[in-house]
């Protein structure tokens, strides 16, 4: 048996390893010079000299904030002009506007063209609302509403697909307007808030139950953005 | 580790709080350059690591009336940082974006270890995939647990533990070892000076 760089890891790290492949470790001097060397490895990365901001930014950020404070000002007012596609923005102002929970969660929300409602997961432990035809496909048009699943595992995997989902749309158009900039940017922020909740929850023992409520407010969010990024990238977006 | 983070004032949250726009001053410069630390090594950009310390500190400010104290203040700051991070990885922009060339940073006095090994160092970590350099940074600078990095990321444990075995068997690769005759791992590092 040899093991595997993630062994030599959980040794190094002290997390529990099984005793067989402990006892193959242990015997031998090689690996044991490995899980050294990668320990000089970290204490080398944490040794890297700290680097220094360039001058002027606290004078850019200041003026960027305050920018953005005026123009989150006027944003509710500049919602019904919005003019990339005005359905999917719309799903996304109101993701943005209510959490999830406050919602109700079981109504299906609109699609921006109506399309067959997906059943291949369980009914009692799913929801639907709008979303790209499954599997995602960026070379078909957006056409219809998808079925999410609300179990935690199955959240954050679905979480992860949008993820990579994000991912591939970033590759498709980098121009967009001022009022999808900020639309995405509200969707962003609301993202960024909720992996801070679900990092924080852990340490504090928040219940199951609201974590998954946050892993599904996560989905909808993530799917609302991958609409306005879709949307974006249409030839006839804007 | 990183250097420990630096304590805020109470008196100065408490102004920073109630909009005191030279209290918002004092937390950027408490906290900039491990911001700036932060972002450089996670995305392996200069330009990348400017745009999240703006957006990290305009998040800070719009944000700080609504911090309570259940972590550190430095931990939530960087928080929103490691979010913009990992938020700047999935836009749009990034895939396309280049850097302008001119990556040099003013580097701070460092605790040990020669230049030439930091600069082969930085340039390994700047080689790896974004995942595998934001796992390694995580984890073996900023203290987190393959589980924190795995909600963090949208994943799991295992994502993480396999990130992080990549990222040295690449950074291994990176650094001058050599697989020894035989299969077995060279332990040779010479920017290490392990051999």
């Amino acid at each position: 048996m040899h093991p595997s760089t993630e062994d030599l890891l959980s040794v190094r790290d002290g997390e529990p390893l099984d005793a067989v492949t402990s006892n193959v470790i242990a015997a031998d001097a090689a690996h044991e010079r490995e899980i050294e060397r990668m320990r000089q490895v970290r204490h080398a990365l944490g040794q890297l000299p700290e680097l220094a901001p360039p001058d002027g930014m606290w004078q850019r950020i200041a003026a960027v904030e305050r920018a953005t404070r005026e123009r989150s000002n006027v944003w509710p007012r500049r919602v019904a002009g919005l003019g990339v596609a005005a359905a999917v923005a719309a799903l996304a102002v109101v993701l943005i506007a209510t959490p999830s929970r406050q919602r109700g969660g079981l109504e299906p929300a609109t699609a921006p063209q109506a399309a067959p409602l997906l059943t291949d997961a369980p009914a009692e432990t799913t929801r639907a609302i709008a979303d790209t035809a499954p599997p995602f496909d960026l070379d078909r048009p957006f056409v219809g509403a998808r079925v999410v699943p609300t179990s935690y595992p199955a959240l954050v995997q679905e979480s992860a697909r949008l993820d990579r989902m994000l991912r591939r749309l970033s590759y498709q158009r980098p121009l967009m307007s001022g009022e999808t900039a900020t639309t995405i940017a509200g969707l962003e922020d609301r993202i960024a808030l909720i992996d801070e909740q679900l990092t924080y929850s852990s340490a504090r023992g928040v219940p199951q139950p609201e974590r998954t409520a946050l892993w599904g407010e996560r989905v909808e969010l993530m799917n609302a953005l991958v609409h306005v990024r879709y949307a974006q990238a249409q030839p006839t977006g804007f | 580790m990183p250097n420990p983070l630096p304590q805020l004032d109470s008196t100065v949250l408490a102004r920073a709080q109630h909009g005191d726009r030279n209290a918002h001053a004092e937390i950027y410069g408490l906290f900039s350059t491990s911001v700036f630390t932060l972002a450089r090594r996670m995305l392996a950009s200069r330009a990348l690591a400017e745009d999240v310390l703006q957006d990290t500190f305009v998040e800070v400010i719009r944000k700080v009336g609504t911090y309570r104290g259940d972590a550190e203040f430095g931990f939530w700051v960087k928080r929103i940082a490691i979010n913009k991070c990992l938020m700047h990885l999935r836009s749009s922009w990034v895939s396309r974006r280049t850097d302008d060339g001119d990556d040099k940073v003013a580097l701070l006095p460092t605790k040990a270890a020669g230049i030439d090994d930091q600069i082969a160092l930085e340039r390994a970590l700047d080689e790896l995939s974004d995942t595998a350099r934001i796992v390694v940074w995580l984890h073996d600078v900023e203290g987190h647990t393959h589980g924190e990095i795995g909600r963090m990321m949208g994943r799991t444990a295992s994502f993480s533990k396999s990130q992080l075995a990549r990222a040295h068997e690449r950074l291994r690769l990176l650094l001058g070892g050599a697989p020894e005759k035989g299969g077995t791992n060279e332990l040779c590092t010479p920017v290490l000076k392990t051999c």
